[in-house]
C-alpha cells in the first residue's frame, strides 16, 4: 500500500496572506502577539532567505529581516482550515491520519499498485488543496510513512515527490544523518563521533554497535536509514471525540513476572498518557483489562477524583489494580485505558510545591524531544524491562504543538 | 462458643467493625468480622488489613470462643432483630443466634477464626489523649484537602503533630492546603508528627464526635501504625491504622508570610454566589474568575457549552485590581470549614498562593485555621 504525507506549505503564513490579500508576495513572520517579546511561529517562504525560522526569538527576527509584516496568528482559523483539509483528502481515501495541524498521511487503496500511480492520486491531492483553499501543499509518496514523510521535505515549497525503498536510498544515502526522521542534532552529533556522517553511513553500520551506542533505538534507526518502518497508518474517523483511549499489548511470551508486569503496565500507561495529552484530552476513569493464558479476561477500573493526563497517576491507578485483581498466574494479555475524556488543554491549575512544578515542566519538555525524536527515543527506564521493540504511537500532533516549524 | 447479649450492644459493634470491612476483597476471610467471646466481654474486629477496628462490648460468656462470620449480612440480619437479650452459640460449622425469648433464630456459615489477619499488637511509644469533640472538629477543617491520587501517598492523609504548645492537624493535595490547630500541650504526638490516612481519620472522627472519654493515641516505636481508643458508654472502640511513611512536604515553607492585600467577605454571601456562578464553570477545571476591586467582588465564569453567569457582592479589598482564576470546588470546600461570618483572602499575585482565614476568633478560641488555594491561571493572563 503507497502512503501520501500532505505538508502544507508554511501553513500559518499561507493562511495569513491567504486571509489578508496586501501580505500576498511579501514576507510575513506569524508570532503571538507582535508588540510583547515572544518567538516566531511561521516564516512565509519570501521571509526564509533571510533566515527567519520559527522557533526564532522575535527580537533575532526583526534584526534579520526588519522589512517583514509581522502579524499575530489566528490559531482557531488554522485548526478550522486543517480539519477541512481532512475532509478533502477523505475524498481520495478513508484512511486519513491527522499527523498535526498541517500534515496528515493518507493511506491509498491497494489498487493503486504503481509508484506512478500513486504519484499521480498525489498530484491530484495537489490540485485539489490549490483549488479549493488557494494554498500551497507539499506531498511525499512512499512504501511507509517514514519515507512518505522524508519524500515530502525534499522539494518545497509545492514538491513531489514519490520514492519507493530503493528510490529513497538513492535520494537520502548520500546526504547527512541529521535528515533522516528520528535523528536530531544531539543524536548526530553522537554519530558523527561514531563516524557515521550520512544515511548510508547508518545503514552500512554493524547493528551491534548502534545497539551497544543507542540501546534498543539503534538497530530501529538503522532499519529507518533502509526506508523502511511498519509503522501502521491509524485512520482517524473525525466528528465524534473519542471516548477512551487505550493500549494494550499481547506479550510475546506469558509472563507471571511481577517487575516485567509492571514495567509493561508504565508503558502503557506512558503511551496512553502521551496519546492524550497529544490529542487534547483529560480523563478520569482507568481501566486495566488483563488476560491469562486460559484466554480469561477481566476488566477493572477505578475512577479518579480529577481529570488527568499524567503517566504516573495512570500507572499507579494501573498498578493498584493490577495489585488487587492479579492472582499471580502467567498473563498473555495486559491493556491499560483511560475514558470519561473531556477535551482540554494547557493545566491551568497552578501547583504549590516547587516539585510539581518541575514535574509539569519536565513532562511538556518530554513530549517536545518525543515529537522531534520519535516515541522511542524516551521512554520511563521503569518500562525498559519491556525486552520487545518499542513501537511508535501513532497520534495527531496537538495544534497548540504545531509543527511548522518542523518544515 | 456461646454467649448472651444485648441486641443493641451486638448490633453497635458489629455495625463498627463494618466500618474497617473491606468492601470487595478478594479474600473472603477480609469480609468477616471476627468474634471473640472472652471472659465478660465481646470483642468484634473488622480490618481491610490497613484500618482495624475492634469493639468490645459487655456479655455474659458461657463459654469463651471464637468464629469469623460473613460481616455484612450479619449486620443486615443482626441490626433487624428485636431489643432484648440474643443468644450466640457456634455449632456445627454455623454461629446461631437465637431472639425474641426463643421466638426466632437464624443461623449463619462460618469460617475459620484461626486464618483470620493476626490483630495487630500496638507497642505503643508515644501516647496523648485529646478530646474527641476537638479530634473530630480538626479533622472535618483538614481531610477534605488530602490528596486521594496514588502519586504521592504521603499527601493521601492528614498530617498530625504536638509540642508543648499545641497541636496541628494539617492536609494537602499540592494545590490546596488546610491547617486546623489547637493550643495545649501535646506533646506525645511528637514534633515530627504522624501521618493518618484520610479515610482511617474519617473512621475515628466518626466515633470521637459520640466519645464519652477522651481518644487515647498510641503511636508505635517504629512510627508506622497508630492507635485511636475510647469509650462510647460502656462501649471500648480501638481503631488501629498504619501511618504513611514519606517526608511530609514542608508546608510551612509554602505558606506565604508576606501577601500584601486583604479582601474581605461575608462567607455566605460568597459561598451563594461561587455555588450559582460555577455551573457555568468548566467540568474539568471547575474554573471561576474572581475580579477584586476596591468595592466589590465579581464572581463569574464562562464556558461555550455552558454559557456564563456573573455575580457582584460587597467586599472590601486594599490593593490594586486584580483577576485571579480558582476551581470553584476548591473553593467551597474551603469555605464550608470556616466558621465565622466573614472570611478573609490574604492575596499577592494572580498567578500566586493565596490565604483564606476566618476573620475574628473562631467558636473555640483557642484554635486556629488557614487555608491556602492556588490559582487557576486565567486564558487571558498571560504566563
Amino acid at each position: 500500500m503507497w502512503i501520501l504525507l500532505a505538508d502544507m506549505d508554511a501553513f500559518f503564513a499561507s493562511v495569513e496572506q491567504l486571509d489578508h490579500p496586501h501580505l500576498r508576495g511579501r514576507p510575513v513572520v506569524v508570532c503571538g502577539d507582535p508588540g510583547r517579546r515572544g518567538v516566531v511561529t511561521a516564516a512565509s517562504y519570501e521571509a526564509r532567505p533571510s533566515g527567519v525560522r520559527a522557533g526564532m526569538s522575535l527580537t533575532e527576527a526583526r534584526r534579520l529581516c526588519p522589512g517583514a509584516e509581522y502579524v499575530e496568528g489566528h490559531p482557531s482559523r488554522y485548526v478550522a482550515l486543517s480539519l477541512q483539509l481532512l475532509d478533502l483528502y477523505l475524498s481520495f481515501t478513508p484512511d486519513v491520519e491527522p499527523f498535526s495541524v498541517d500534515e496528515a498521511f493518507l493511506g491509498l487503496d491497494p489498487k493503486v499498485a504503481t509508484l506512478e500511480q500513486a504519484e499521480a492520486v498525489a498530484r491530484r491531492v495537489q490540485s485539489a488543496v490549490d483549488e479549493r483553499f488557494g494554498l500551497a501543499v507539499s506531498v511525499g509518496v512512499g512504501p511507509n510513512k517514514l519515507v512518505a514523510k522524508l519524500a515530502a521535505g525534499v522539494g518545497k515549497p509545492r514538491g513531489l515527490t514519490a520514492l519507493d525503498e530503493e528510490g529513497f536510498r538513492r535520494t537520502f544515502w548520500p546526504l547527512e544523518v541529521q535528515e533522516l526522521w528520528g535523528v536530531g542534532p544531539k543524536l548526530a552529533g553522537r554519530m558523527r563521533s561514531l563516524g557515521i556522517m550520512t544515511v548510508g553511513d547508518l545503514a552500512r553500520a554493524p547493528i551491534q554497535s548502534l545497539k551497544a551506542a543507542f540501546g534498543v533505538v539503534g538497530p530501529s534507526l538503522r532499519e529507518a536509514a533502509w526506508g523502511r518502518d511498519d509503522t501502521p497508518l491509524v485512520p482517524c474517523h473525525q466528528g465524534a471525540d473519542p471516548k477512551s483511549m487505550g493500549h494494550e499489548v499481547t506479550l510475546s511470551v506469558d509472563s507471571a513476572e511481577p517487575a516485567f508486569l509492571e514495567g509493561t503496565l508504565l508503558r502503557l500507561a506512558d503511551q496512553v498518557a502521551r496519546r492524550l495529552r497529544s490529542e487534547g484530552f483529560v480523563g478520569r476513569t482507568v481501566t486495566l483489562r488483563l488476560r491469562d493464558e486460559r484466554f480469561v479476561t477481566i476488566t477493572r477500573q477505578r475512577a479518579l477524583e480529577g481529570y488527568t493526563d499524567d503517566h504516573r497517576l495512570i500507572f499507579e491507578t494501573a498498578r493498584a489494580l493490577w495489585r488487587a485483581h492479579w492472582r499471580g498466574g502467567p498473563l498473555r494479555l495486559l491493556g491499560v485505558s483511560v475514558s470519561a475524556l473531556e477535551p482540554h488543554g494547557e493545566h491551568p491549575q497552578v501547583e504549590l510545591f516547587e516539585e510539581d512544578r518541575r514535574e509539569d515542566r519536565l513532562t511538556k519538555t518530554l513530549d517536545l524531544l518525543r515529537d522531534r525524536l520519535g516515541e522511542a527515543a524516551l521512554v520511563p527506564a521503569g518500562s525498559l524491562t519491556h525486552r520487545r521493540a518499542l513501537g511508535h504511537v501513532p497520534f495527531g500532533t496537538h495544534p497548540a504543538r504545531g509543527r511548522e516549524g518542523a518544515e | 462458643m456461646e454467649l448472651t447479649i444485648q441486641q443493641g450492644d451486638l448490633a453497635f459493634a458489629v455495625a463498627r467493625a463494618l466500618g474497617s470491612v473491606a468492601s470487595k476483597s478478594p479474600l473472603p476471610l477480609l469480609s468477616c468480622v471476627l468474634i471473640e467471646a472472652e471472659k465478660g466481654g465481646l470483642r468484634v474486629t473488622g480490618t481491610d488489613l490497613d484500618v482495624t477496628t475492634s469493639v468490645r462490648v459487655p456479655c455474659t460468656v458461657a463459654s469463651p470462643g471464637k468464629v469469623a462470620i460473613p460481616a455484612r449480612h450479619f449486620h443486615e440480619v443482626v441490626r433487624k432483630m428485636p431489643k432484648g437479650t440474643l443468644t450466640l452459640a457456634v455449632r456445627n460449622g454455623q454461629c446461631q443466634v437465637d431472639y425474641g425469648e426463643g421466638k426466632g433464630w437464624s443461623r449463619f456459615p462460618v469460617q475459620d477464626p484461626a486464618e483470620f489477619p493476626r490483630i495487630p499488637e500496638l507497642k505503643g511509644e508515644s501516647r496523648v489523649t485529646l478530646d474527641g469533640a476537638t479530634l473530630s472538629r480538626l479533622a472535618a477543617r483538614t481531610t477534605y484537602s488530602s490528596s486521594t491520587e496514588e502519586t504521592r501517598p504521603q499527601l493521601n492523609g492528614v498530617l498530625l503533630l504536638g509540642t508543648e504548645k499545641g497541636l496541628t492537624f494539617v492536609a494537602t493535595d499540592g494545590h490546596r492546603l488546610s491547617r486546623a490547630s489547637r493550643k495545649g500541650s501535646y506533646a506525645g504526638l511528637t514534633a515530627q508528627g504522624i501521618i493518618v490516612p484520610t479515610r482511617a481519620l474519617q473512621t475515628v472522627s466518626r466515633t470521637a464526635e459520640e466519645a464519652t472519654s477522651p481518644v487515647e493515641i498510641e503511636v508505635a516505636a517504629g512510627r508506622n501504625q497508630a492507635g485511636f481508643s475510647t469509650q462510647v458508654g460502656e462501649y471500648r472502640v480501638q481503631i488501629i491504622t498504619r501511618l504513611l511513611e514519606g517526608a511530609y512536604p514542608n508546608y510551612e515553607q509554602v505558606i506565604p508570610k508576606d501577601n500584601p492585600h486583604s479582601l474581605t467577605a461575608r462567607r455566605d454571601d460568597l459561598i451563594q454566589a461561587i455555588d450559582i456562578v460555577a455551573s457555568h464553570a468548566d467540568n474539568v477545571t471547575k474554573q471561576v474568575r474572581f475580579s477584586v476591586r476596591k468595592e466589590d467582588l465579581g464572581v463569574s465564569s464562562t464556558t461555550q457549552e455552558l454559557g456564563a453567569g456573573e455575580q457582584k457582592l460587597p467586599a472590601g479589598y486594599d490593593g490594586e485590581p486584580l483577576e485571579i482564576g480558582y476551581n470553584a470546588g476548591y473553593l467551597l470546600e474551603i469555605l464550608r470549614c470556616i466558621p465565622t461570618e466573614q472570611v478573609l483572602f490574604r492575596l499577592k499575585t494572580s498567578l500566586s498562593a493565596g490565604v483564606i482565614e476566618p476573620v475574628g476568633a473562631l467558636p473555640q478560641s483557642e484554635e486556629d485555621l488557614l487555608c491556602l488555594i492556588m490559582p487557576l491561571r486565567l486564558p487571558d493572563a498571560g504566563t
